[in-house]
């Protein structure tokens, strides 16, 4: 049976706005807080005001709410809703309030809402008890800012301001999910930025009809709507001078709130293998680096499929002396190379899963024991070769360089697919699993962006930079050509 | 549509996995497994002639290690006789437990007996079979079956072909790239119907001590000149001289010590490091070819000076050079005597030619075939001591040799 799609209510809450209304909706919930206030010599008019604690700052409410409309004269006659809105109340955008939903949903932003007889006034007075910006954790960099999002997007579009100084930046914002309704604020430069971009991207935030938006998969799935490859296609970053980067560059921007980490969209291959340093470094060394990074890309992907291959079924494309050497060290190892190479990769991966769930200090211990004495143990008990824990741990040190996680996981799905292609037909599905990789890769395209756009097509000119080899910055005087940017000039 | 396409492709390729299981073609379709492990790599090959007419081949690894630094032992050596050399390695492969692998043979050694009765067959192998490698090195064991020589230096210490490796770095007859593998034996044949090879010579160790047979080995296996084939057969062996003279002019020759006698008896050691040969038609004054100039260049390092003569004087440098290209001169006009002797070009000096003059290519093989045994052949040898630490000798002082 075909589920049919049923659109949220609209309004939420149809009855009238009123006091009766808004204390119902949060009858059974104990943050909500409610006072009744009889400002000087007026008993018979009171003024009610309502919060839900913990949205609000405490401070705010009492100072410029309770305290100046306890200590004001208010015209008995009056009209005490515009006097609240334009001399008493010290508040920065005191807005009368016409729904119920207005109200309701007000209260969970951190409003409080004053009823008075004339109607009701919402008054943001929220708390800002959050984490405060520290380092960024997983891309730390020797030079370059040390700063990182927090879980509050208000504070990630200041540290994003604070850098873009420019009125062109858009922050456009977007509630997600029918329960949660988390802001999603989309970034763009005007002028740089291809404006189909921001408009299918809103398209799609639009239709998001889930009940929440609390983990980064859960945009991912909708924004790329193609989810069979394992490869990462929106680049996220703690890093706030990535998210200005990527913005320079004329992509796209989302900043959740409750997610500490930006997203750049759309993404392409080579913005994965960029490490956050290599903006910082000297331009010979960040190429450098980039070029080692492609490597132990392809060694990650290949090497153990290769090992595969060679042992099982080409032997002649072993050098000699390496061949002897292999021969003697898995002499009286009782399995096959592939079942041999497969179990340790396995291994290798639980080795890695349980050293990630576990606490910091104990996830070392077992790193030491699974790796060394186990592995060790391993060897001398001819269990697994020597060359064969040599190629697996290089290949899982090269998958370590992979400056996105993402990626790394990729590669890592990639790499068992590989091995399993080298073992049954050996250097051919090894040639046939890359051949299909690079299919696959070519295949994926997102918002009109080709997922290898930086290696296809003419090539960089010497005015733009390069996906691998990074030139220096006076040198660069073009933005990348395949994103299409509305101004493709950087500089002068 | 898109996604019915695809589904569509799955399905196919689904009932054709389906199709290939139970119809076990897919084992037909896969390449064989064969674990590294359960294969012998041989490593040297040798091929002598069989009782009536047929093909001895003779193969061997290297020293066995039981596993990783574990104690080693003599090489599996597989012998086989055949009809034909595939017949041969058909048996060979027979005989061993595991799957046999020629795919890592870099050397294989000739009996004078099957080289002097032609090796065509042995050629034919060679140049068809997919798993045996053109950059196997060639070798001809002079007065013994090759064979004896797999087995004679077979030890836990040694075998043939760590033996060859160890003659290969000597680089007498050899020079930047080892040029008497199968590719090029293969090409020179066609080419020019002649091909140079290097000769070994097999005798008994010394030190051989029976008690300790799988430490040592019973032979001993040095290099003893170079040899040449015409057509398919063994034309001749060269002598000493006459196999450094080839080398020299064939650029092959890299490494060689010269010794130089001074007046006044001072002996002067230098080390070859460096010769190139270069030829040119010499014409009349019609313009017309009626011979050839070869010019020799030579660069060495003085190493050694025993005697009183100075080496800081320019003079006795340039004694010592004039001494070198002598000793040179001589070694190449062996070669050129005994290549026109055998009325086979050899040294390949046609195919030099016509590499330096590519237009003129069909005039010179016409006047080659003409002349080749009467025509004018000059040698110009030219001498550097480029390490002889005196920095104040002037540049290009060096010995310039006359043409002779």
């Amino acid at each position: 049976m075909i589920s049919r799609y049923h659109p949220p209510r609209q309004p939420r809450y149809p009855q009238p706005l009123s006091w009766e209304a808004v204390t119902a909706v949060y009858a059974d919930c104990a943050d909500f807080g409610r006072r009744k206030l009889c400002p000087a010599g007026e008993g018979e008019r009171a003024i009610r005001v309502c919060w839900l604690d913990g949205r609000v700052k405490a401070e705010r409410l009492n100072d410029y709410i309770f305290h100046p409309i306890l200590t004001a004269h208010f015209d008995p006659e009056g009209n005490w809703q515009r006097q609240l809105e334009e001399e008493i109340l010290w508040n920065q955008n005191p807005r009368p309030c016409g729904s119920t939903d207005q109200a309701v949903y007000g209260l969970i932003e951190g409003a409080c809402l004053i009823f008075t007889r004339e109607g009701v006034l919402e008054c943001m007075v929220p708390t800002e008890d959050r984490r405060g910006v520290e380092k960024p954790e997983n891309e730390s960099g020797i030079k370059g800012a040390k700063d990182s999002f927090t879980e509050s997007v208000r504070v990630n579009t200041s540290l994003i301001r604070s850098r873009l100084r420019t009125p062109e930046l858009i922050i456009r914002r977007h509630l997600v999910g029918r329960q949660t309704r988390t802001p999603v604020e989309m970034l763009w430069i005007r002028g740089l930025c291809d404006p189909a971009w921001p408009a299918r991207i809103a398209g799609r935030l639009e239709e998001i009809q889930e009940d929440a938006l609390l983990t980064t998969a859960e945009l991912e799935d909708y924004l790329i709507p193609t989810r069979s490859s394992p490869f990462p296609r929106l680049f996220f970053t703690q890093r706030p001078d990535r998210v200005c980067q990527g913005l320079l560059e004329g992509r796209v921007a989302l900043l959740i709130d409750g997610v500490p980490q930006g997203c750049i969209l759309p993404g392409e291959l080579s913005q994965f293998l960029q490490a956050p340093q290599d903006r910082s470094d000297h331009w010979l060394a960040a190429s450098s680096l980039t070029c080692l990074r492609y490597l132990c890309m392809v060694l990650t992907l290949l090497l153990p499929g290769l090992y595969v291959a060679m042992a099982q079924f080409h032997f002649e494309l072993i050098p000699t002396k390496l061949a002897l050497s292999i021969i003697a060290s898995k002499q009286d190892v009782p399995f096959p190379t592939a079942l041999e190479v497969l179990g340790l990769l396995l291994a290798f991966e639980v080795l890695q899963e349980a050293g990630l769930r576990l606490p910091n200090t104990i996830g070392q211990t077992v790193s030491i024991i699974g790796g060394l004495v186990v592995g060790q143990a391993a060897v001398e008990a001819k269990i697994v070769s020597p060359v064969v824990v040599i190629v697996v741990a290089a290949a899982g040190v090269s998958g370590f360089t992979m400056p996105n996680q993402d990626l790394s996981n990729a590669l890592r799905i990639w790499r068992f697919l590989l091995t399993l292609l080298s073992a049954g037909l050996g250097i051919y599905g090894l040639a046939l699993g890359s051949a299909g990789l690079i299919v696959h890769l070519a295949g994926l395209e997102d918002y009109g962006l080709a997922y290898l756009a930086s290696f296809t097509g003419p090539g960089p000119t010497p005015e733009e930079n390069h996906p691998v080899i990074r030139r220096p910055v006076p040198r660069v005087k073009y933005r990348p050509a395949f994103l299409n940017t509305a101004n493709r000039r950087k500089r002068r | 549509m898109r996604g019915k396409k695809k589904r569509g492709l799955l399905w196919v390729l689904c009932l054709a996995g389906l199709y290939l299981l139970l119809t076990h073609s897919l084992s037909d379709l896969t390449p064989k497994i064969q674990d590294i492990t359960q294969v012998s790599l041989m490593r040297s090959v040798a091929l002598d002639q069989g009782e009536e007419g047929g093909v001895r081949l003779t193969a061997s690894g290297d020293p066995r290690r039981e596993g990783t630094g574990g104690q080693t032992r003599p090489p599996l050596i597989l012998k086989a006789e055949a009809d034909s050399l595939l017949t041969a390695v058909m048996d060979l492969e027979r005989q061993s437990n595991g799957a046999v692998e020629f795919g890592h043979v870099k050397d294989c050694v000739i009996g004078q007996e099957q080289a002097e009765a032609g090796i065509q067959g042995l050629l034919d192998f060679l140049e068809r079979d997919f798993s045996m490698r053109l950059d196997t090195d060639l070798y001809l064991l002079r007065e013994e079956e090759g064979g004896a020589a797999v087995e004679d230096l077979a030890s836990a210490a040694s075998s043939l072909s760590l033996r060859l490796e160890a003659l290969r770095s000597d680089r007498v007859y050899g020079g930047r790239g080892w040029n008497y593998h199968v590719r090029s034996f293969l090409s020179q044949l066609a080419d020019n119907g002649t091909a140079l090879l290097p000769v070994l010579r097999l005798e008994e160790n010394p030190d051989y001590d029976p008690a300790k047979e799988d430490s040592q080995s019973k032979g001993k296996l040095s290099l003893d000149g170079l040899c040449f084939f015409r057509g398919d057969r063994l034309g001749g062996i060269l002598t000493r001289e006459e196999s450094l003279g080839a080398a020299l002019l064939t650029d092959q020759n890299q490494l060689d010590s010269l010794t130089v006698e001074l007046d006044g008896g001072t002996m002067a050691s230098v080390q070859l490091v460096w010769a190139k040969m270069e030829p040119r038609l010499l014409r009349n004054e019609a313009g017309e070819a009626e011979g050839l100039v070869l010019s020799l260049s030579m660069k060495g390092d003085l190493n050694e000076i025993r005697g009183w003569a100075d080496p800081w004087d320019p003079d006795v440098l340039r004694e010592i050079e004039a001494g070198c290209c002598r000793l040179l001169e001589e070694r190449c006009r062996a070669a050129l005597n005994r290549s026109r002797q055998e009325e086979t070009d050899f040294l390949h000096l046609k195919r030099s030619l016509i590499l330096r003059y590519p237009l003129m290519a069909s005039e010179l093989e016409q006047w080659w075939q003409q002349n080749f045994s009467r025509m004018e052949i000059r040698l110009e040898v030219r001498g550097e001591i480029q390490r002889s630490y005196n920095i104040d000798r002037p540049m290009g002082d060096e010995y310039r040799g006359q043409a002779s």
